[in-house]
């Protein structure tokens, strides 16, 4: 499985308290970008749009080492021999898909920030499954704070058993924080 | 707990989970990210971090377990975290749920959680659904 730790590294938000400085030399190079497509334009051609499939097989023991290191104590999830065995709930989580992105993918400027993971669970994840995972683009919109603008890309994956059966679907929130450009009074 | 003893307002036992650097490598292995920020508090600080971090992922799994506590043979249906804040490896986090809405027809109660480092600051910030046994 590929590492997605330097692109989006889950815990770059280690830094989302350190907000740079509005006079932070950085930001100028920034903010002068112009070959950034507008939002709109990047939703109404990325998202919906599926860009990846891949296999996964899902073994006892890394789902019982998942659970064990959570502090689980309910024998559903630490106990191979019970007869409702199956993965703790937020397993599929860690399943990646081989590309964060689609190929082609507008860059946006900004700091990465791994803005965090939903899980809905539809079915029990089972010892010997082979889970499918494919990955859209759900979402793309900004929010704008005190401190700037964050742009929002949800890369969404629907995870699949053997049999076809919907199992989970997890989003993954990838954040890239910069300031407002233009206008701001920045000297 | 059942669901008819649920009421709004109910806060879940609050927990403080070993999160000991054994823990997190036990954690990391199983979930395929054996990366030195999460287990090696040198190299994390060669980052710019306080040290080796807790995978964020890890985090739901603690707030799960936390869950499948409190009410036992529950199914958590879903799980939604916000990674705010490094939760730092080794230290004594707490954990803590509240019930924020409960759902008569499907049997469902939401739960608003959290997970807080020992400095005080909220690490991760979550709402799971869970469907109870009885």
């Amino acid at each position: 499985m590929p590492s997605t730790a330097g692109r989006f590294g889950p815990l770059i938000s280690a830094r989302l308290r350190d907000q740079r400085p509005t006079n932070h030399p950085f930001r100028k190079a920034s903010v002068t970008s112009t070959d950034e497509p507008d939002l709109a334009s990047i939703r109404a051609d990325w998202v919906g749009r599926q860009f990846d499939r891949t296999d996964f097989d899902v073994g006892v023991d890394d789902m019982l080492g998942w659970a064990e290191a959570c502090g689980e104590t309910d024998p559903r999830f630490v106990d191979p021999d019970h007869p409702d065995f199956q993965a703790h709930p937020g397993f599929t989580s860690h399943l990646v898909s081989s590309r964060v992105l689609p190929e082609g993918f507008p860059k946006i400027r900004g700091r990465g920030i791994d803005g965090g993971k939903s899980v809905e669970v539809h079915q029990a994840v089972r010892a010997g499954d082979t889970l499918t995972g494919t990955a859209t683009i759900a979402e793309v919109y900004d929010k704008t704070g005190r401190s700037g603008t964050m742009v929002f890309v949800v890369q969404r994956m629907e995870f699949t058993n053997q049999n076809g059966d919907s199992v989970a679907t997890v989003d993954w929130k990838m954040i890239r924080n910069r300031t407002i450009s233009g206008g701001d009074g920045e000297s | 707990m059942r669901y008819d003893d649920v009421e709004l307002g109910d806060d879940l036992p609050t927990e403080h989970p070993d999160i000991s650097m054994e823990k997190i490598t036990q954690f990391v292995v199983a979930a395929n990210m054996n990366f030195p920020r999460f287990t090696d508090h040198d190299f994390a600080r060669t980052e710019g971090l306080p040290g080796a971090l807790v995978p964020g992922i890890m985090s739901q799994g603690l707030l799960a377990a936390m869950i499948h506590r409190w009410a036992p043979g529950c199914q958590v249906r879903t799980l939604d975290t916000v990674f705010r804040a490094p939760l730092v490896v080794g230290t004594t986090p707490t954990i803590t749920g509240a019930v924020t809405d409960t759902d008569d027809d499907a049997r469902t109660a939401e739960l608003d959680l959290t997970v807080v480092g020992e400095d005080g600051r909220t690490a991760v910030l979550g709402t799971a659904i869970v469907a109870f046994a009885d």
